[in-house]
């Protein structure tokens, strides 16, 4: 046994980080596996679309000799060249095309059609760049016929760690809130009770202590026989139960994750790690689908990301002030992606890969909160046509 | 040139002699925000003063989400259609557990006609794309993606019938369910 325990410390600290490193490989593994194909993709289109063959078409041809047999006829008053060059020219260029100027070798070198990637798999789709090719169009669909299920197996793997994040912030913030009512509750029991200091001061040092633990709220309403009577701390005692109510459900949550029991044998903990980084795999979706905070949160969560990425844009983008920069992410970040702001330097926006994931992630999550409020509206409403039908039959 | 003609590009969209669907009269406006709230995003017209961008945004803030409900009603509807099919059949001519399986797959094969195989027959009737750009289109409009490459009614020398930006936006709706659905499907099967 003493044997055991002096050989124990050191392999603990092993099992810590073999604990560590399986509790964060799924995760990693799902990002880089993304990552390695939009870098396959890459390579794939600037190698079909950049070796595209330029050849000046019958409509290019034409389209310059219009031009220039427009500008022959022009005639030396400057104002009145003004009206019929927009005029004649206005048919003319009806009849452009995008792919007459554009220098496929450019355009679709690496980091170009890793931006186009990109729009793929996110379906963003700005449209500044497509394939022209037939095998470009028939590969772009291929690509994002499994780019855009990947995607969105990481959106929900890190939609869960963020999820989790999120409703811990926000219950921490509950448990505070619930300890000012109650520290206020005590207060005002106080300032009603002007008899001996010392019975006060237990009181107050038994809030105190028993405050520490949520659970035990009920116990010392229970206790103070004088609460009973008073309307006022019957709300209190409500909001309390509700909150109570919620810590329990949390706590339930947490205990029926497995226990790990630490066993001398380490064949038996590697077999337990293993099963339960498969187990994961299955559970991965379902912390999204707990979430519950307010909805006017997520939107705040939202506006304050996407002021702070607008703030920092026009830095390098120089042609985009904060609101325009401000619209560009918004569209974006929801995956519309008109396509309307042209970007003087796309391989920066691709460092802000990370941010762009984590956007689209807490947008995600606010639209199916969203999704969820206005399905509970609807049954409201519902509910409220139907009970109008049946009075007036009664 | 290139940006002479960049320029005059987005003008073209803001004067006349486009179709209906690239002006910002009520079916071009509707079609865009049929673009908008379902992300697609095509872009061939998107705001560009600052109160319709900042309309948009709040515009999408509540339309995603109510895009995003109507999606999953429309799965649901087609879903138990495809269930009760399932039941009746069943019911008629006895069949076990083969007849789940035969038809999934009949449902499957039906959505793929109807919602990918059949429209490019449609567009390039009435958009003079060949079958394949048609297809092409359609992918990239259920995906979501919407470049904007290929965008319907966008001709301005060939006429449209009333009906057809109607059974359009039909399409993108159903498909767009339907291929959420299909999703949906096989991600269960993997798990």
């Amino acid at each position: 046994e003493f044997r055991m325990a002096l050989t124990s410390q050191p392999l603990q600290g092993k099992k810590r980080c073999k604990k560590i490193f399986w509790a964060v490989f799924p995760h990693a593994c799902f990002i880089l596996s993304l990552v390695i194909y939009a870098f396959l993709g890459a390579l794939m289109f600037s190698h079909i679309e950049g070796n595209r063959k330029v050849n000046s078409s019958e409509g290019y041809r034409n389209f310059l000799q219009g031009l220039w047999s427009i500008s022959k006829n022009l005639s030396d008053n400057m104002t009145e060249n003004e009206e019929v060059f927009k005029e004649k020219i206005y048919n003319l260029l009806g009849t452009f095309e995008h792919e007459w100027f554009v220098d496929p070798k450019k355009i679709w070198n690496f980091f170009g059609s890793l931006f186009f990637c990109c729009t793929v798999f996110t379906t963003v789709g700005y449209g500044n760049t497509y394939p022209i090719t037939r095998t470009g169009k028939y590969l772009c669909m291929l690509y994002a016929l499994f780019g855009i299920p990947l995607m969105f197996l990481v959106l929900t793997d890190m939609g869960d760690i963020l999820a989790t994040v999120l409703s811990k912030c926000y219950n921490e913030f509950r448990k505070l809130q619930s300890k000012i009512l109650a520290s206020k509750l005590c207060s005002v029991f106080m300032c009603k009770k002007e008899s001996e200091t010392q019975s006060r001061r237990s009181l107050l040092m038994k809030s105190k202590v028993i405050l520490n633990e949520p659970l035990s709220i009920v116990e010392v309403l229970k206790s103070q026989s004088a609460l009973k009577r008073k309307p006022v701390q019957y709300r209190n005692a409500e909001i309390f139960e509700m909150l109570i109510a919620r810590e329990k459900e949390y706590t339930k949550l947490s205990r029926t994750k497995s226990i790990e029991r630490w066993s001398s044998c380490p064949e038996l903990e590697r077999g337990k790690t293993m099963t339960s980084v498969i187990e994961n795999f299955d559970k991965i979706g379902k912390e999204l689908e707990k979430l519950d905070v307010p909805i006017l949160l997520m939107v705040l969560v939202i506006f304050v990301y996407i002021s702070c990425a607008a703030a920092i844009l026009p830095k390098w983008e120089t042609n985009l002030d904060f609101q325009e920069a401000f619209y560009f992410c918004f569209i974006t970040l929801t995956t519309i992606g008109f396509g309307d702001t042209q970007l003087q330097h796309p391989r920066f926006f691709l460092f802000l890969s990370l941010y762009i994931i984590i956007g689209m992630e807490i947008v995600f999550i606010a639209f199916k909160l969203g999704q969820d409020r206005l399905i509970v509206f609807y049954k409201k409403v519902i509910s409220f046509c139907g009970e109008k039908k049946i009075t007036p039959k009664k | 040139l290139q940006d002479i003609i960049q320029a005059y590009k987005s003008g073209i969209t803001l004067q006349g002699n486009s179709t209906s669907l690239g002006r910002w009269d009520f079916s071009g406006s509707f079609f865009f925000s049929i673009s908008t709230i379902t992300t697609i995003g095509y872009g061939n017209l998107s705001p560009s003063t600052a109160a319709g961008r900042v309309f948009c945004v709040f515009f999408a803030v509540f339309g995603i989400p109510l895009n995003l409900v109507l999606l999953n009603s429309i799965g649901q509807l087609m879903l138990s259609g495809a269930q009760h099919c399932a039941h009746h059949l069943e019911e008629k001519f006895h069949w076990q557990k083969k007849a789940t399986l035969l038809i999934r797959v009949c449902a499957l094969l039906i959505g793929l006609l109807l919602f990918l195989l059949l429209p490019p027959v449609l567009f390039s009737a009435k958009e003079g794309w060949s079958y394949e750009e048609g297809f092409y289109y359609s992918f990239i409009t259920l995906t979501t993606i919407g470049f904007g490459d290929y965008v319907i009614g966008m001709n301005p020398d060939r006429t449209y019938p009333g009906w057809y930006k109607n059974v359009v936006s039909l399409w993108i709706l159903f498909g767009m369910a339907w291929l959420a659905l299909l999703i949906k499907f096989c991600i269960n099967l993997l798990e």
